[in-house]
């Protein structure tokens, strides 16, 4: 047997266990859209925040900002009583290993996509109830010390990793962020013009820049300090429109603006923020908007893609 | 073609396919190359090659690869998840696979069984110098760092220490529980501070030579029951049996005692017996001498337990 018939005899084994049920298009097909995305406990969700993705249950329902969640996987290597194993309803032959002690509060912005549900009765395991009918423990009740898996450690690692990456949030209300406290920056007429010759942008994107109603780009911030002096001090989103982000609705804008403009997840999403906090001071004095409407209204125009 | 190139590629197929293809199992296979030569226990005899590499990971895929898949395809986002996750699966099985050798089930009976069950065992805690290590109550914590000859020697000195009888054809014997945690106890006395488990381990492997020895893979079951025959037809010798021989036949898996009756015979006869090529029946030969050099006694009974366990092993 040469090294192509090998190559293609474990090409052949990788066909056989094929899950085209559950690729992004499959996915998006059954789910729906965001409205109808199952953000309830009982939900498997992947969660990802740049280069850590892994797949978590709801264990309750989400407040604004965050939901408790449990791990699960398809690794169950060196699992014991502590983890359940139950059929993976969408998976052919899959079992998936729920990780009960592995329980954590994360930033609903991690969630990207919803890819099944799991009965009830699993969330009850989880919360010290039986085991449900159709599941069983992964293993035999071990001491503590020597509860070694190699699973469990890199799922904790994962998880600290991502709580760890989400920024946190700033409390500035709308009326705070709307009324321009900060220290503004008051060029002249010749730094204006100045500014828009050198940036190649029109007056009203340079007035958000110097009004500090977004985050001046690397090239931006050198053009302010060369022909101002100084760098505006950038007034935060609003907390509520922050919120609003955190919803798992926008995830797929977020993570397509990142891809567009090659940045990471958290300088996408305050570059998202600022810009749609930026269009929405410039239309409208409202001091409660409806950031939903008003990001969906910034993600349009900028061509951006939805869940 | 690189490595990124290779993760970019894979990513893609999981991402539009379903499923992994080309360039998913190129990364499988590379990826399985370099974790293998961290698992020094499954190292083979003559090294790995693209052949050992390859088998490896056809025995990965057969057990794995259902949920490798549905892993890679639900969470397989980017190319760098893409092979973090490939390669945490690939560590995880060869960690499964390191943990069915002799070594491996020598940690688990201490980690399991042992250390953490026992109120006399205590683990030195984090921020401590040692941390980790186990040490016996009463005693000092601060890591042993001496010979381990002293500590094989108190292994062995511990009384009333007997072979459990080889309980089914694969496993490996030990000892009792009790006899067990009678050595572990006296082992970390000897120290006189704390020790690493890796360190137990190597000491109880010394102590239980036997059950340190990888599977006997020489011998399949057919040939042990062809071996066990021909063997039925040799005229033995009649000993008395003491304690030291039955120390030493509850040691040997049943195809170990089918070999001895040949360990003295022409390599050809060895060959014929095994079915097998005269370099593996050398190894086989060479290996089990080994084994009963340290297993038998080293005193002037050693002839006599020797002669004792040819003739039952050639009655069995």
């Amino acid at each position: 047997m040469t090294a192509d018939d090998r190559l293609q005899e474990l090409i052949g084994l990788a066909h056989t266990a094929a899950q085209p049920q559950l690729t992004e298009l499959a996915l998006r097909e059954r789910f729906g859209r965001p409205d109808g995305w199952p953000l309830r406990a009982g939900a498997v969700w992947r969660a990802r925040w740049d280069d850590i993705a892994l797949l978590v249950l709801l264990v309750g329902n989400p407040t604004a900002t965050t939901v408790a969640v449990t791990p699960v996987t398809f690794d169950d290597t060196g699992a014991d009583a502590d983890t359940l194993l139950v059929a993976f309803p969408s998976g052919r032959g899959a079992t998936l290993a729920v990780w009960r002690t592995l329980r954590r509060d994360l930033p609903l912005a991690l969630l990207d996509r919803p890819v099944d549900e799991l009965p009830l009765a699993v969330i009850a395991w989880t919360a010290g109830g039986p085991v449900p009918d159709d599941a069983r423990l992964a293993g035999p009740a071990l001491p503590s010390v020597a509860s070694r898996s190699p699973v469990r450690a890199d799922l904790e690692d994962d998880l600290d990793a991502l709580i760890a990456a989400v920024p946190a949030l700033r409390p500035v209300s709308s009326r705070g962020a709307a009324t321009g406290t900060r220290k503004r920056v008051l060029p002249t007429e010749e730094q204006f013009a100045a500014l828009v010759a050198r940036l190649g942008v029109s007056l009203p994107v340079v007035l958000d820049l110097v009004d500090g109603k977004r985050e001046p780009s690397p090239e931006e911030a050198a053009a302010l300090r060369d022909i101002v002096g100084i760098t505006p001090e950038v007034t935060p989103p609003p907390a509520e429109l922050v919120i609003e982000m955190y919803h798992p609705r926008w995830k797929a804008t977020v993570l397509d603006l990142a891809r567009r403009r090659d940045m990471k997840e958290a300088a996408a999403r305050a570059v998202m923020a600022s810009e749609a906090f930026a269009l929405a001071a410039r239309q409208t004095g409202d001091q409660s908007p409806d950031w939903r409407e008003r990001l969906a209204r910034w993600a349009d125009a900028e061509g951006l893609g939805r869940s | 073609m690189s490595a990124d190139d290779l993760a970019a590629r894979a990513c893609e197929e999981v991402q539009t396919l379903g499923r992994l293809d080309e360039a998913c199992v190129k990364l499988l296979c590379a990826l399985m190359a370099e974790e293998t030569r961290r698992v020094a226990v499954l190292r083979p005899p003559g090294g790995w090659d693209l052949d050992e590499v390859e088998g490896l990971v056809s025995e990965f895929f057969i057990k794995k690869g259902q949920r490798l898949t549905a892993d890679l395809v639900m969470i397989g986002v980017t190319p760098e998840v893409v092979g973090k996750v490939m390669r945490r699966w690939i560590r995880n099985f060869l960690i499964d696979r390191a943990r069915d050798t002799p070594l491996g089930r020598i940690r688990r009976k201490l980690e399991e069984d042992m250390l953490g069950q026992h109120p006399e065992f205590l683990q030195v805690p984090p921020g401590e110098e040692g941390a980790g290590r186990w040490y016996l109550a009463g005693q000092p914590s601060y890591p042993y760092g001496g010979d381990f000859t002293p500590l094989i020697e108190t292994a062995y000195a511990v009384p009333g220490v007997k072979a459990v009888r080889w309980s089914g054809p694969r496993r490996p014997p030990l000892t009792s529980d009790a006899s067990l945690r009678a050595i572990v106890a006296a082992v970390l006395t000897a120290a006189g501070g704390s020790l690493e488990v890796a360190q137990l381990v190597h000491v109880v492997a010394q102590r239980f030579p036997a059950a340190a020895e990888p599977e006997d893979v020489t011998i399949d079951d057919d040939t042990f029951d062809r071996a066990t025959h021909m063997g039925s037809d040799d005229p033995g010798f009649a000993f008395e049996t003491g304690e030291s021989i039955s120390a030493v036949l509850d040691q040997l898996s049943p195809s170990q005692r089918a070999l001895v009756p040949y360990l003295d015979r022409d390599i050809n006869v060895v060959m014929e017996v095994l079915n097998v090529g005269r370099s593996r029946a050398y190894e086989a030969v060479r290996h089990l001498k080994g084994l009963l050099d340290r297993l038998l006694p080293d005193d002037e009974t050693r002839g006599v337990v020797y002669a004792a366990v040819v003739e039952r092993c050639s009655k069995t």
